[in-house]
């Protein structure tokens, strides 16, 4: 009996043993090497990180024979800095808002783009504001009203009497936050947002806070939110909705007062494989790669020849599409990336000002 | 000659002392070190400032996120008392099969990942979750609470998970408490409820001090579940931790938060007393393998027991309790000549109690098991989001989690670092559990405390402490690291569960052996090792556990490409709530089965080998 366990307990040893000499034998995944045959591409989550890969990962490797890893995760400024700081850099291309891109420049945390690998035929379709020094827009999109019953203006999505229903709307911690949307509710008028009175935009938020059920942090999350039917109204991003449309949810999207912004693809500093990234980049941003991922989630090009491959159908939900352009208003990065006398930036102020509000 | 015999005795436990070096110098270097260099950061050495700490104790947003964290903590603590004491008094008294199947009731879900948990609290308290569409489907409410999203829903499920961590602990008192003493006290004169108040309770109080400390310090360090079922205003200390490094990069506050959140729990740690005993006994119950609290006390370096629970001598200072005694001393001469009338009709009315107590017992193992379960008709759902009921049935999400590489390499990747995580700090666990017991240590109090505590300190303590090392020794993202990340948690539990069996085994059998001529190495491989067997299995099972759902220490020490199961899990939740994750939770639910299964094989085997011991020898 006794010879018997103790059989058996060799017998599991052994097995455990195999099992730990087998692990080991695997390479642990995502060991990066100096392969050149390789990209590590950031591509966000949810929705637009399918459509990412569809549009752009998936045919990249296709026609380059360049092996794209694609991560499925969000870029924020923390997480570039803590990369680039501490010289440990295994992404060679991300997507960032402009928000964070001016900062990021700021900081010195990018690589050049260089615009010597593009066809003169693309570059000249790409929009002005997506040909930075450090990276090229990847997609407009924007935050929009979100509802099952239409109010039309923030001062409507306000007005919990008229529209009741539980609200999501953005949480701060990333800096972006409902503030925008908070000064509009409150009567300032679309062209004097900037320079943001951010007491007021806190004191408005006050008002609608005990209405708002959750507030989202990741794009999908707050797509979750309409999909599961927590809330009725919120602000969300465009595509998003798009894409919950395309499911047959009886949703829809108001494109007045909506909060135009931008992405770029950018290459931290000290990428492994950085001309692998800008070829990439390039790829990502011609007008048929572009059009193609309009199809896929309704984000405005910053190609413009994209229109061209666009349905005409899918043109009308693009953030960029003339008539819905006129609507909106462009968030303006620039004053958020501003230093005050203290030596820190709106940006940063306006993080650690939600962070207090939070818990008030 | 026996002098002799006693130096060579005495040299031998010395040696066997050592065993405890290689789990020490791998605490000091991978988690003291970073804890000291988490706290230079902090006072921003070689500067030496303190304005981090004016900082956190000037701001008044930071000041209530502190004292939030302490009223959180307390009312969990205090609800989990209410519902775990009858619970454990109930397990005690059902015997047999029913009490191993109750155990189960509350060492499946102790076992259950935690993010399996708190998701399916998610679930169940959305303003479109279960509760509310029943509620409202019965028309009692007619428009949905708000559960999910505020401090209802944190409670809850902080509660639900911390449960387990007082029930555990009560019951391995309540079980050491001898029968004899309440019946003594009823032929006394005593009605059931004084000789529950007077007798029974103050007996269990060790118990309830231990499961009161364990989850209030367990608590404090919370952050995934206010996270997910949280609101706004619901954040505690250590989310303000992670989100002063996530959103601002500011190592210097975060480090001070970190800082005093370990003060905070190590001051509670040493306040409470010989948590490492209590902590023990919880393993080891769940191991199977109950310990007399004074078994470990005696050992384990404090000997100070007290004489008396510190409650009753609180109360003994009220005058109300004076009033009360004086009171007793009348009524208990009637009720005495009152007893022996009732001992025939007794049984009913306490039959009524009993039933209500029941009752309350089972809604407790209700609360503990269901929950967890409700993931699996969500991921057989055919609908596109969650929904319940779901709209018809499928499989798709099963195909869905299998169809996709970065779930099954994060499911690999998991088990690949917890068999790896398992195997060293068993080796490293064991050896360091019987140089403690066996062998001659000095500071041995101070190897136990360093070996134990990190079942306390707060995981995101820990994940800010080594982040900068592992940076440093270039191992952020890599599999060594992740090991490294999760040896520290998992040798604790194996030292604490197989120092519980050794402690609990007849030591004269070892000295049986020596005396016959084996050798030391030849008695632990013939004598110590066989009894130990089930110890050292139930620990290995801890460690793999404790290493597959570590998900905070992962989150900072696993880079931008590593993901593992937890973190896959994590980032899909707040990403996109699709019901891959329940596909997911429904099969990381038949974890813990399996293993117990494991254990329960293996330890029928031990109790066959100890059976047949002596016919053997004979």
């Amino acid at each position: 009996m006794r010879r018997q366990a103790g059989t058996l307990t060799s017998l599991l040893g052994v097995a455990l043993l195999g099992l730990a000499v087998g692990t080991l034998l695997v390479a642990p995944p995502g060991a990066v090497g100096q392969d050149k045959g390789k990209v590590v591409v950031q591509i966000g989550g949810g929705d637009w990180a399918d459509a990412n890969f569809e549009a752009y990962v998936a045919p990249f490797e296709k026609e380059t024979g360049i092996k794209v890893v694609a991560v499925r995760d969000w870029m924020s400024i923390a997480k570039l800095k803590l990369m680039v700081e501490s010289k440990k850099v295994e992404l060679d291309v991300a997507d960032i808002p402009r928000l964070h891109y001016l900062s990021a420049v700021k900081a010195n945390y990018l690589e050049k783009i260089d615009y010597g690998v593009y066809s003169k035929a693309e570059l000249s379709k790409i929009d002005d504001l997506s040909k930075q020094a450090y990276g090229v827009g990847a997609a407009y999109f924007s935050y929009v009203m979100a509802f099952d019953k239409r109010p039309t203006t923030w001062a409507e999505f306000w007005d919990a009497k008229k529209f009741p229903g539980p609200r999501t709307l953005r949480a701060g911690v990333y800096g972006t936050g409902a503030y925008e949307e908070a000064l509009l509710a409150d009567g300032v008028p679309m062209d004097k947002l900037y320079p943001m009175d951010v007491d007021r935009a806190f004191k408005s938020l006050d008002k609608i806070r005990p209405h708002v059920t959750t507030w989202w942090k990741e794009g999908a999350e707050g797509q979750q939110l309409f999909a599961d039917k927590v809330v009725t109204l919120g602000d969300v991003f465009n595509g998003r909705i798009g894409n919950l449309q395309k499911k047959g949810m009886p949703l829809d999207i108001e494109w007045n007062q909506g909060k135009l912004q931008l992405d770029y693809w950018v290459i931290p500093k000290g990428a492994p494989n950085p001309q692998n990234a800008q070829k990439f980049i390039e790829f990502a941003t011609r007008a048929k790669r572009q059009g193609a991922f309009s199809e896929l989630i309704p984000y405005g090009p910053t190609n413009v020849a994209a229109f061209e491959y666009v349905k005409p159908e899918t043109a009308k939900q693009l953030p960029t599409y003339p008539a819905n352009l006129k609507k909106q208003f462009h968030r303006n990065e620039d004053w958020y990336a501003e230093t005050g006398p203290g030596g820190k930036s709106n940006l940063e102020l306006i993080i650690e000002r939600w962070n207090r509000w939070t818990v008030q | 000659m026996r002098a002799l015999q006693e130096a060579a005795a005495a040299r031998w436990q010395g040696t066997v002392g050592l065993l405890v070096l290689p789990a020490v110098v791998f605490l000091l270097v991978f988690y003291a070190f970073p804890l000291v260099r988490l706290l230079l950061v902090s006072v921003e050495a070689p500067r030496w400032s303190l304005t981090h700490y004016a900082d956190f104790f000037t701001e008044p947003a930071y000041l209530r996120i502190l004292t939030r964290t302490f009223r959180v903590s307390l009312t969990v603590t205090f609800c989990c008392l209410l519902l775990g004491y009858p619970t454990a008094y109930v397990l005690l008294r059902v015997s047999g099969r029913r009490r191993r199947f109750l155990l189960l009731l509350v060492i499946v879900p102790y076992l259950t990942s935690f993010l399996v948990r708190t998701y399916a609290w998610m679930v169940l308290l959305g303003p479109k979750g279960i509760i509310n569409s029943l509620l409202l489907k019965a028309g009692l409410i007619d428009t949905p609470l708000k559960l999910l999203y505020s401090a209802v829903g944190v409670h809850v499920g902080m509660v639900h998970v911390l449960l387990p961590l007082m029930i555990l602990p009560l019951y391995s008192v309540m079980v050491g408490i001898d029968r004899t003493l309440p019946r003594a006290a009823q032929t006394l004169g005593a009605g059931p409820l004084r000789t529950f108040l007077r007798v029974f309770l103050p007996l269990s109080l060790p118990g309830v001090r231990s499961g009161c400390v364990l989850v209030f310090l367990v608590a404090l360090g919370f952050y995934i579940t206010p996270a997910m079922l949280g609101g706004l205003r619901d954040s505690m200390i250590a989310m303000l931790i992670e989100s002063q490094i996530t959103q601002l990069v500011n190592w210097g506050f975060a480090a001070t938060a970190a800082v005093v959140l370990l003060a905070v729990t190590l001051g509670g740690f040493s306040l409470a007393g010989r948590v490492s005993g209590m902590t023990l006994l919880v393993a080891s119950e769940v191991a199977g393998q109950t310990v007399p609290a004074v078994t470990w006390d005696g050992i384990a370096g404090s000997r100070q027991r007290e004489g008396r629970p510190w409650m009753p001598r609180l109360l003994h200072l009220a005058p109300v309790a004076a009033l009360g005694r004086r009171l007793d001393a009348v009524m208990s001469a009637w009720r005495r000549r009152r007893w022996a009338r009732l001992q025939g009709r007794e049984m009913r009315g306490a039959g009524r109690g009993r039933a209500a107590l029941d009752l309350y017992a089972g809604a407790v193992f209700f609360f503990l098991i269901l929950p967890t379960f409700v993931v699996v008709p969500i991921s057989l759902s055919a609908g596109d989001f969650l929904a319940f009921p779901p709209p018809g049935w499928s499989l798709k999400w099963y195909a869905s989690y299998f169809s996709q590489p970065p779930w099954l390499h994060a499911t690999l990747l998991s088990f690949q670092v917890a068999v790896v995580t398992m195997l060293a700090s068993t080796v490293l666990g064991t050896l360091a559990a019987y140089g403690v017991l066996r062998g001659r240590l000095r500071r041995r109090t101070l190897v136990v405390s360093l070996m134990i505590s990190p079942i306390i300190v707060p995981p995101i303590v820990i994940g800010v402490a080594i982040y900068g090392l592992l940076a440093q020794w270039n191992l952020i993202g890599r599999f060594l690291g992740l090991v490294i990340g999760h040896a520290i948690g998992s040798i604790a539990y194996v030292m604490v569960i197989v120092s519980a069996t050794l402690a609990g085994f007849d030591r004269s059998l070892e000295r049986a052996a020596m005396s016959l001529g084996a050798g030391p190495l030849l008695t632990f491989r013939r004598v110590t090792f066989p009894l130990i067997r089930a110890g050292v299995l139930s620990g290995a099972v801890f460690a793999f556990i404790h290493s597959f759902d570590e998900v905070i220490i992962t989150m900072f020490i696993s880079g931008v490409h590593v993901q593992t199961l937890p973190l896959k899990m994590w980032e899909d939740i707040r990403n996109q709530i699709d019901p891959t994750i329940a596909a997911v939770s429904s099969m990381l639910i038949l974890l813990p089965v399996a293993w117990l299964v494991v254990l329960e094989v293996v330890q029928g085997l031990q109790r066959a080998t100890t059976r047949a011991a002596p016919a053997d020898s004979a």
